[in-house]
């Protein structure tokens, strides 16, 4: 049985009639054409589908629509237009840590939750926080050191864990 | 087909419901929408009704007081390692549990209502003497963890049952002990798991208890190979630690499969205990 679900989509309140047990990750590619949020293993375990629902990072492949009922969620696409990703993404391109992109939205909304977890992130806990993310061409030594030239970048702007669109 | 499914305004209301209907019971979801995985944009299949009880804000929160601690059963891992209230124990054990993102969502409640084999909660609850306690509509009871498993996929939870909340002694230790092995370090299932407290004061061995973790289809913990040195002399325990392994020895019962081979679960187990007994009661 279908149900009207309400949430905030990349600040914007929306509705859906939908199958409570269809994942989040169908509605906001199919639905809601957000193809930034990307499918790759189905499990949890590649990251490529993660959002942030009320400010907590989620593998939205795992996520069924009952459970985002007047939730926030904020996709790569809302993130794009924060100062936040501006400094992540001008760190990924001087860091070279894009090769073939798929893995890349997961990767930089794990390190915008990194940097709101850790006011300086050793490389071990750099390393935990992106051990959800997969990534199977650039290599992991240049996304470290994106992440932690954003934080060299980025100054205080973490110093809030609210993002602002 | 699209399954029916229920979404409850408070916990009153999801009792009564369950008093009426058979249900799926969805927390965070993390296991249950992988194991009925579907094609691409197809909704998962269930057969039968679907509620969705993550949100409840009865079933979220943790206390303590002098005697005991209360997780209630939606709390996410994140939340039960952040708490000020939890054992040493068992945040080392749900820090190595999947990855952020999934810690975020999946709760201690449904790692423990699944009752997986590798469900790494589980031996340290057993461990701990943790209890759960469950709620339906005119009725609740409360039944140690290690009874509440009854094996893989199989626990005490009746149709009109809700797990509301685990209920632990509040009790320090002076080692808190947790090592698990899988394929790499991060985001994997346990191949096997080790836990164990100790207490020594006055060179007497106060406390000392030990559980494993996805080997058997349910957790290992025996009082009995624990009492042996018990309320003994450090050079007593120190003197026993092969009669201790080799006790352990006869209780394990793993089974090869796509993680690991059965010898390698009970040889490797086998080993790590021994090296923590020679370190933490000879050092």
């Amino acid at each position: 049985m279908l149900k009207t679900i309400n949430f905030t989509l990349n600040n914007e309140k929306v509705s859906i009639d939908v199958d409570p047990v269809r994942r989040l990750l169908d509605v906001l590619r199919i639905n809601f054409n957000l193809t930034g949020v990307k499918e790759g293993c189905s499990e949890g375990e590649c990251g490529a589908c993660v959002v942030f629902i009320n400010n907590q990072l989620v593998n939205s492949c795992m996520v069924p629509m009952g459970n985002v009922i007047n939730k926030e969620i904020i996709t790569i696409e809302g993130f794009k237009n924060t100062k936040q990703f501006e400094v992540i993404e001008a760190s990924f391109l001087e860091a070279g840590a894009v090769q073939c992109g798929f893995c890349t939205p997961g990767m930089i909304l794990a390190t915008e939750n990194i940097l709101r977890t850790y006011k300086n992130p050793t490389l071990e806990e750099i390393k935990e926080g992106l051990s959800g993310n997969i990534c199977r061409c650039t290599g992991y030594q240049s996304i470290f050191e994106a992440v932690m030239l954003a934080k060299e970048k980025g100054g205080d702007l973490w110093s809030s864990t609210v993002i602002s669109l | 087909m699209v399954v029916d499914s229920y979404i409850p305004i408070d916990l009153k209301d999801c009792l009564e419901e369950l008093s009426t209907e058979n249900y799926w019971l969805f927390a965070g979801g993390t296991d249950l929408m992988i194991r009925k995985r579907q094609w691409h944009g197809a909704s998962r299949k269930f057969k039968s009704p679907v509620m969705f009880i993550n949100d409840l804000e009865e079933l979220n929160g943790i206390t303590a007081d002098q005697d005991y601690i209360y997780i209630k059963a939606c709390n996410s891992l994140l939340e039960v390692y952040n708490s000020p209230f939890i054992p040493e124990i068992l945040k080392k054990a749900v820090i190595t549990m999947a990855n952020p993102a999934i810690r975020n969502m999946a709760t201690i409640g449904g790692n423990i209502a699944n009752a997986a084999k590798v469900g790494d909660t589980l031996p340290v609850l057993f461990l701990l003497d943790a209890k759960v306690e469950l709620r339906s509509k005119n009725d609740f009871r409360i039944e140690k963890v290690s009874d509440f498993i009854k094996g893989k996929y199989d626990t005490d939870l009746r149709k009109d049952e809700l797990l509301y909340q685990i209920i632990i002694p509040n009790k320090s230790f002076g080692v808190s002990y947790f090592n698990k092995l899988g394929t790499r370090h991060g985001d994997i299932l346990s191949k096997l798991s080790i836990s164990s407290v100790l207490t020594i004061e006055d060179n007497i061995i106060k406390d000392f208890r030990v559980a494993f973790g996805a080997i058997n289809d349910k957790p290992i913990r025996d009082r009995f190979i624990e009492e042996k040195i018990i309320n003994k002399e450090l050079s007593q325990g120190q003197s026993l630690i092969y009669t201790l392994i080799e006790d352990y020895r006869l209780l394990l019962h793993g089974e090869t499969d796509k993680r690991s081979t059965r010898r390698y679960r009970e040889e490797t187990a086998i080993k790590i205990l021994h090296n923590y007994l020679k370190e933490e009661l000879y050092d």
